[in-house]
């Protein structure tokens, strides 16, 4: 009986591989398990190496790191193969391509003879080769003593896109597959609980959806690895509703922040979505955005950098260039979502926050979390109404747009308000009537306001998501965010004999709430997925005493891994 | 005191002081703005102004005080007049930019805006100079043009109007501000056209780009300007619905711009090159393209009017967009 077990496969892109992927992990889902699926692949379109793996385990946690050893291998690379070995222990069971002409010495290989086990499938030979996959869905099925019929019904619904006999010849394939296998090595898993109503959904879909409910009516965006999905759902779901929200591919991403902006200017919501790259273009407007107090939102799926990075992996390197974005004075909300469930909820509550706080907000997703597909109970639709923020519509004798008098002042609407409301919006310097200044004492109180919005926004709307605090009797704590907060449940484990607290921020700026947790700790680990801490020189920033905080961090491109963080952990507390 | 249909006298359509240089050819684009809208009789709530970055951009400040205007940053009045008009699609945009801001930084927008075909009055305030830097030749001075304290330009201008074509424009048209009249009327009939209405207004910079060798000095300008058509207006008749020649305006005049074509309009820029002439007036003008928000399968709904009841998914709506990545 296995509760935790390590599924590698490795293939080319571009051979289909990822559906048959995707139908391996359902079956195993359907099957009862708790499963957590990576699929790294690479920044191309064919021919290149792309692993897929997946963890299964009893104790519902995910992820893995990099050197963990294959319990099932499966060998569909000719040109990887001595690198793939290298994550075999011998107890290991490999499935390979019975055609390739090398093949590796190890004990329990099973080889299958994709070409001649499909020649009857289909006519087209090109497409027979799609079928291949499908063979070792089934074998590694029939390894895992799951039921042929759950990968049926995986097959159905991945496949429901296809023509009848292209599906018919996939599933034949599989049968195959799950027939051929006859080794005698086979695993059990722990006996499944019966698992409630699932869905499975990758981050970018969820956000999607969350824009959309959240009433999103502009969205403006240009191609990027790894978000362009939110705004082809987006534009997907829009269409199958039949609904006329305006989606516009841009020519770059100076331009599509621009139009967000200037929608969200005309009263509209609107949003952005891009990666790390598009945020660095866009950061001259995101200055004019803040300044003008413009709602809009932009989405950050971030991904490696420096530069163009790693563009198919991912990291949580944009946390100080999305709060602090654009010369001069900034601050901006961000919001943290780390699964399916709140990336939906934030996507959907930032319209309204940036409407009550009529300025940019960003919603801060990852490759990891937008790109994979995650197991989910299905979600809430979110219940509060959307808020416009406050509007003046009618005449008014002495209307101030910037008045200082509240940290939001009520803001007016071309072709909407009243004529005697109309005012210039500038980036340079103003007045609280929009006005040309140059005076010192005005510039640096319009700053200082802009600056308390931003701090204190928790007391203006209630769309900032709350932190989640675990406030346990030890003097240690781990504080984390986005999809660092997937391995937690894991770290706790390794880290039972300390029983840390634990605190997920959810949005940026810090909570002041944060600052007693933080003293009733010796030691606060900041946990993160980049290099120099950025959440932790954040909070740094906004806390008085930040001696008792350190900051533990992985870089490497690959999802957040619970032994590098242990070991680093450990090596501070022993 | 005269007043227009509206009952709104031309103080009404005025803005605020310029501080633009004493003889600033931008002033008398201005003028001829406050002239136009307030002859048109169009109300000033309905109009957005928008602007980037420059001399030019500041004059939108100076007309339609009563209009919201924005004036935002260098190179993008484009993407800023498409976010609005996707938020209100039936808004009438007026965006003033300069060659700088049109020709070097926010070329590409340019380009992509009238390849949308966004329903807005695009005016370019061309002098071939920047002037709040303090005279840098910009992208549309010519091969040889002298300016004070440089080398002399040594490479060849870009032809905005000739861009604008290549992109699809179906309102192409030229002016000097030296001819307010004249532009007065332009205005109007692009006022009128349902696209992107690009007109390029030679401008000169009366601080660093007014010498006799520079070409798009006030002398110069006026030396080479030939106007296509007699003051009064110039509509092809097939290029306006009735829909679409609103606000009281009517044309004026003889149909003489009747056989509107590409190749005649290419022909006039090309001319202007080996002759030094520089043809005023519509070079070129259709209504075949839709305007962006049509293009987008959109309505023309303000955004504004739309509650969070109309945008909130409804719970059928929800079910049905999350039912796809249902396991069973």
């Amino acid at each position: 009986m296995k509760d935790d077990l390590l599924i590698t496969i490795s293939t080319e892109n571009g051979t289909g591989s990822q559906t048959a992927n995707k139908i391996l992990n359902r079956s195993i889902i359907l099957a009862g398990f708790h499963t957590s699926s990576k699929n790294l692949f690479p920044s191309n379109i064919a021919g290149l190496p792309t692993q897929y793996r997946i963890r299964v385990s009893s104790h519902g946690f995910s992820s893995f790191s990099k050197n963990d050893k294959s319990d099932i291998a499966v060998f569909f690379n000719q040109k990887t193969l001595e690198k793939d070995t290298a994550l075999l222990d011998e107890n290991s069971l490999v499935i390979i391509n019975d055609d390739f002409k090398t093949k590796p010495e190890h004990k329990h290989t099973f080889g299958l003879a994709c070409r001649s086990l499909t020649r009857e499938l289909y006519p087209s030979a090109n497409t027979r080769k799609l079928l291949y996959n499908m063979l070792y869905v089934g074998a590694v099925i029939k390894s895992l003593n799951i039921d042929l019929g759950h990968a049926i019904k995986a097959s159905n619904n991945v496949l429901s896109h296809l023509k009848e006999d292209l599906k018919n010849a996939n599933i034949d394939a599989l049968k195959i597959g799950y027939e051929t296998y006859d080794l005698d090595q086979s695993y059990s898993l722990n006996s499944p609980e019966a698992k409630p109503d699932l869905s499975i959904i990758d981050g970018n879909s969820a956000m999607a959806l969350g824009f959309l409910d959240g009433g999103a009516q502009v969205f403006t965006w240009y191609p990027i690895t790894p978000s362009s999905s939110v705004a082809e759902n987006f534009e997907s779901f829009n269409k199958s509703l039949g609904a006329k929200r305006a989606i516009l591919q841009c020519e770059d991403e100076l331009s599509a922040v621009t139009a967000s902006l200037g929608a969200g200017w005309a009263g509209a919501k609107s949003l952005t979505a891009t990666s790390g790259p598009g945020i660095s273009l866009m950061q001259e407007s995101i200055g004019l955005g803040y300044f003008t107090e413009t709602p809009f939102v932009i989405a950050d799926v971030q991904r490696a950098g420096p530069s163009t990075g790693l563009p198919t992996r991912t990291s949580q390197g944009d946390l100080t260039l999305s709060y602090y974005s654009s010369h001069g004075d900034t601050l901006h909300p961000v919001l943290l979502p780390s699964n399916p469930q709140q990336v939906y909820s934030d996507s959907y509550n930032s319209l309204s926050l940036a409407q009550d706080l009529q300025t940019p907000v960003f919603v801060l997703s990852d490759l990891d979390l937008g790109m994979n597909e995650w197991s989910t109970p299905t979600f809430k639709q979110e219940a509060n109404d959307h808020s416009s923020g406050e509007i003046q519509k009618d005449k008014a004798d002495d209307f101030k747009r910037f008045s200082n008098d509240q940290l939001v002042s009520k803001r007016s609407l071309p072709r909407l308000s009243d004529v005697s409301t109309a005012y210039f919006t500038r980036g340079s310097g103003h007045d609280e009537y929009g006005r040309y200044t140059e005076d010192p004492d005005i510039f640096e109180q319009k700053l200082l306001r802009l600056k308390k919005k931003v701090l204190e926004g928790r007391t203006v709307s209630k769309f900032f998501p709350k932190d989640i605090v675990d406030r346990k009797a030890s003097n240690i704590s781990l504080i984390y965010y986005g999809t660092t907060s997937q391995i937690i449940d894991e770290l706790l484990f390794l880290l039972k004999d300390h029983s840390p607290s634990t605190y997920q921020v959810r949005a940026l700026p810090i909570d002041p709430k944060m600052n007693d947790f933080l003293k009733d700790h010796e030691l606060n680990f900041v946990l993160e997925q980049n290099r120099d801490g950025q959440l932790s020189s954040i909070i740094k920033s906004q806390i008085k005493d930040s001696s008792n905080i350190l900051t533990s961090t992985q870089y490497n491109g690959l999802p957040a891994d619970p032994k590098n963080f242990y070991s680093k952990i450990m090596e501070v507390l022993k | 005191m005269s007043t227009n249909a509206l009952g709104l006298e031309k103080s009404d359509y005025q803005g605020v002081a310029s501080t633009l240089c004493k003889g600033c050819g931008h002033d008398s684009v201005t003028t001829a703005l406050v002239s136009a809208m307030y002859e048109i009789s169009i109300d000033p709530k309905e109009i957005i102004k928008l602007s980037g970055i420059g001399c030019s951009s500041k004059t939108t400040n100076y007309f339609l005080d009563q209009s919201f205007g924005f004036n935002s940053v260098h190179g993008r009045m484009a993407p800023l007049a498409t976010g609005v008009h996707l938020a209100q699609p039936k808004a009438k945009l007026i965006g003033v930019s300069g060659d700088g801001d049109t020709a070097s930084i926010g070329l590409g927008s340019f380009i992509h805006l009238v390849r949308r075909n966004v329903p807005m009055v695009y005016i370019i305030e061309n002098n071939g100079v920047y002037g709040l830097t303090k005279g840098q030749f910009s992208a549309t001075s010519h091969e040889g043009d002298q300016l004070k304290g440089r080398d002399d330009q040594n490479l060849q201008e870009l032809d905005v109007l000739d861009l604008a074509l290549s992109a699809g424009c179906e309102f192409v048209a030229r002016a000097f501000a030296g001819e307010k009249g004249e532009l007065t009327n332009i205005l109007k009939l692009a006022m009128a056209h349902n696209g992107s209405a690009v007109i390029d207004v030679i401008s000169p910079c009366v601080a660093y780009g007014n010498k006799d060798a520079f070409s798009k000095s006030y002398i110069n300008t006026k030396e080479h300007t030939s106007s296509l058509h007699d003051i009064d207006i110039i509509i092809d008749g097939n290029a306006f619905s009735e829909e679409q020649l609103q606000y009281n305006f009517k044309p004026i005049g003889e149909l003489n711009y009747n056989n509107s074509s590409l190749k005649e309009a290419r022909s006039l820029l090309l001319e202007e090159k080996s002759t030094e002439t520089l043809h005023t007036g519509v070079l070129y003008i259709n209504n075949k393209k839709k305007p962006l928000y049509k293009s987008l399968e959109m309505d023309s709904t303000d955004s504004f009017t739309q509650t969070s009841k109309d945008i909130k998914l409804s719970n059928i709506d929800f079910k049905d967009v999350t039912k796809r990545w249902k396991l069973d």
